[in-house]
């Protein structure tokens, strides 16, 4: 390498003159090729540029479909979920009005023969007791018989006050039993009026109650109907609460899987009394392999139960059963629920045992007097409830587990398509940065051969400066030319558009 | 509804059928000269045996033996035992161990030499009757060899797949005067095991043996 340098600096006696004659050669020859390599980079830039564009185009159209097609799923999510509102409003309106019907003739028979009844008393009431004779004056007219103190007379006198008083006696008796009848009358219509008022207010209820459903179902439908006619609205409201709902189920959730962490502690080890502690599936212990299985088959349990009782829809295969079947799926998830709880409350009454001998086993290693006080029945009743609870628990995981999944579509879609304009924007700008190379390095190129265009400018070549003045050369040029071409290459004009 | 039945029956089948007994099992032998009159050999022999009790796991194999003596035989071993599958059963089995183990350590009495190969060589019949995974044979001793002819000490023994523990703590190596003649030995003892193909680790306390079994990943509570 050092020859040859030194053979080129050897072409004349002074090695400064020969670098300069090289320099000279080199400028020239990078002169005269300057539009060719101005051409090249252009070329290459042009490319670069074009490719990345392309590319950007296609990551925007990707973009664009993944937004539309999540825009759909969120419409069609939203949707479902006010058509299962009104379904669901429907259905128990339909069942307020069945029972209702059934029992009207049965209340307005009660309503008739109360009202009947009332109007029989009514009427037997309405026979006021006869008022009592006037004896007072007959009385002071008998009074004011004169008697001489004739015995007779006075005997006649006292015999006439006497069955005067009889009398008298014998009204008054009469006139009360007759107004005691006619209370005791009165006294039994009330009852019959509070329950015929108790019937009708329950009747108004009922009545009431359904109007507040129709009314419920009718916003409902309003709002639906508004969601068809504005899909952007819709969107927004969709995309905003399938936010909402996927923070809140990873949250319970994470709670859930926090219950098959303990359930799955819980039963492992006493699991390992059944299969045997040294067996193994694969690397992981038999023990903690079934008692991790047993957890998911809870989870699975608990997402046919939550499918069959219609909470979550995610198979639309036991959606699609009849009421029957998914009655007799319902109790036989609940039964396998049921059986599972039992067998772990077992297992953690065995886990109880199993700590309290491995505890006296490190006590009686370490040499310690084991403490003979009597064992309480908490902890045992606590391990067991805790047992026989947690399979529920897991069960209940799959309504959040359910909500997770599905608005985890409409999340994963928007970040995917967040993705996409990201890419798209980057090529963008990866192909303006190369655009900006292009021209930086044609600049550069003549910022080293300047002594050559100074040259050039100096003793004047008009004509080319005249030429490449009518038709801009350089970037610029090529630039120009290459954008006319492409948008006459590309009719679609998806170029035009990512632009 | 039925084939979700099938399903199940199916992975329930699945999970039954792939269970298998492990074969990386360990195996413990532990040899040891121990004096009833030496409160420091006998703490470090308990806590020793406390250690392996602690650690190893159902279907684990364990067994103790004396080589305090001129020649080994059957009549040294202190207590043996391969732990059930049932971790019930092994809490009441390492128990009884424990409990030999006590018994032996009480009455143990002074012996000037030991038979380490005598007592390897029952180990290594011990253990590969045993099918244990990996094996480890533990020595607790000062290594006095008996002074027995040179060709019956450097019998070959082939300890391929074996690892051969010996514990350095307190009571269990002679005091510093004599100190060049246990590394002496304890080099003779090496070069021994590694031509059988064994290998050999010193370590100087109970607390390294229990990282040696943890290394395993078989010390989960029983």
């Amino acid at each position: 390498m050092m020859a040859f340098i030194e053979m080129l600096m050897n072409i004349t006696p002074y090695p400064v003159l020969s670098l300069l004659i090289w320099c000279a050669g080199l400028l020239l020859a990078l002169y005269l090729a300057r539009n060719y390599v101005h051409q090249l980079i252009g070329s290459i830039c042009r490319a670069v540029y074009n490719a990345l564009r392309l590319a950007a185009s296609e990551v925007r159209g990707a973009e664009k479909n993944l937004a539309r097609r999540n825009r759909e799923v969120l419409v069609a999510r939203g949707m479902e979920a006010i058509e299962r509102k009104v379904e669901r409003e429907l259905s128990q309106m339909n069942a307020a009005v069945v029972k209702n019907t059934e029992s009207y003739a049965a209340l307005h028979r009660r309503i008739s023969e109360t009202i009947a009844k009332i109007d029989d008393d009514h009427r037997d009431s309405i026979d006021v007791p006869s008022s009592l004779p006037n004896w007072k004056p007959v009385i002071e007219a008998i009074a004011k018989i004169e008697h001489p103190g004739d015995a007779l007379v006075t005997e006649m006198l006292s015999e006439i006050q006497r069955m005067l008083k009889e009398q008298h006696a014998i009204a008054i008796e009469g006139h009360r039993s007759a107004t005691r009848a006619r209370h005791r009358l009165l006294d039994k219509m009330l009852p019959r009026w509070t329950q015929t008022e108790k019937t009708l207010r329950s009747l108004e209820q009922s009545m009431a109650s359904l109007a507040g459903r129709a009314e419920k179902v009718d916003k409902t439908i309003q709002r639906y109907r508004q969601m068809q006619a504005d899909s952007d609205g819709a969107a927004r409201a969709f995309s905003s609460s399938a936010l909402t709902e996927f923070v809140t189920s990873a949250l319970f959730l994470a709670v859930a899987a926090g219950g098959a962490l303990i359930n799955f502690d819980l039963i492992a080890l006493p699991l390992s009394e059944i299969t045997g502690g040294g067996t193994t599936i694969g690397p992981y212990r038999t023990a903690k392999v079934i008692a991790f299985v047993i957890t998911a088959v809870q989870l699975s349990l608990g997402l046919l139960l939550m499918e069959s009782l219609r909470i979550t829809r995610l198979f639309s295969l036991i959606d699609s059963l009849d009421k029957r079947l998914l009655s007799r799926l319902t109790w036989f998830t609940l039964t396998l629920l049921v059986v599972f709880a039992g067998v772990e409350s077992s297992l953690a009454l065995l886990r109880h045992h199993m700590l309290a001998d491995l505890a006296l086993l490190k006590q009686a290693l370490a040499g310690i007097e084991p403490s003979g006080g009597p064992e309480s029945l908490a902890p045992v009743a606590a391990h067991m409830v805790m047992g026989f609870i947690l399979p529920f628990w897991i069960a209940l995981g799959a309504i959040p587990l359910a909500a997770f999944v599905s608005s985890a579509r409409a999340i994963l879609g928007n970040i995917g398509a967040a993705f996409l304009r990201l890419t798209a924007f980057s090529l963008r700008l990866l192909g303006q940065t190369s655009v900006s190379a292009g021209r930086l390095l044609t600049a550069a190129y003549d910022l080293i051969i300047f002594p050559t265009l100074w040259l050039e400018g100096l003793f004047g070549s008009r004509s080319r400066t005249t030429k490449q003045s009518a038709k801009p050369g350089g970037w610029n040029g090529l630039l120009k030319r290459s954008k006319k071409r492409l948008d006459n290459d590309d009719p679609s004009g998806q170029l035009k558009e990512s632009r | 509804m039925k084939r979700m039945l099938a399903l199940g029956l199916a992975a329930v089948l699945a999970v039954a059928g792939c269970s298998s007994v492990e074969d990386r099992s360990v195996g413990v032998y532990v040899l040891l000269t121990v004096d009833a009159r030496k409160s420091a050999e006998i703490d470090t022999a308990r806590k020793v045996v406390g250690v392996l009790l602690q650690a190893l796991a159902p279907a684990d194999t364990l067994a103790a033996a004396s080589i305090g003596t001129v020649a080994f035989s059957d009549a040294n071993l202190i207590a043996t035992v391969n732990f059930d599958q049932r971790p019930s059963v092994v809490n009441a089995q390492k128990k009884v161990f424990r409990d030999r183990f006590d018994r032996f350590v009480r009455n143990a009495g002074d012996s000037a030499y030991s038979d380490i190969t005598g007592g390897m060589l029952h180990a290594i019949e011990t253990l590969n009757r045993s099918g244990s995974g990996r094996k480890i044979i533990l020595i607790l001793s000062d290594l006095t060899q008996l002074p027995t002819s040179a060709a019956a000490r450097e019998l070959p023994v082939q300890m391929t797949g074996f690892n051969v523990v010996i514990l350095r703590a307190d009571g269990l190596q002679p005091e510093s005067r004599d100190m060049k003649l246990f590394l002496r030995r304890l080099k003779a003892l090496r070069r021994k095991i590694e031509s059988g193909s064994g290998r050999c680790h010193v370590i100087d306390s109970p607390q390294q043996l229990e990282d040696l079994l943890k290394a395993d990943k078989r010390t989960e509570p029983a």
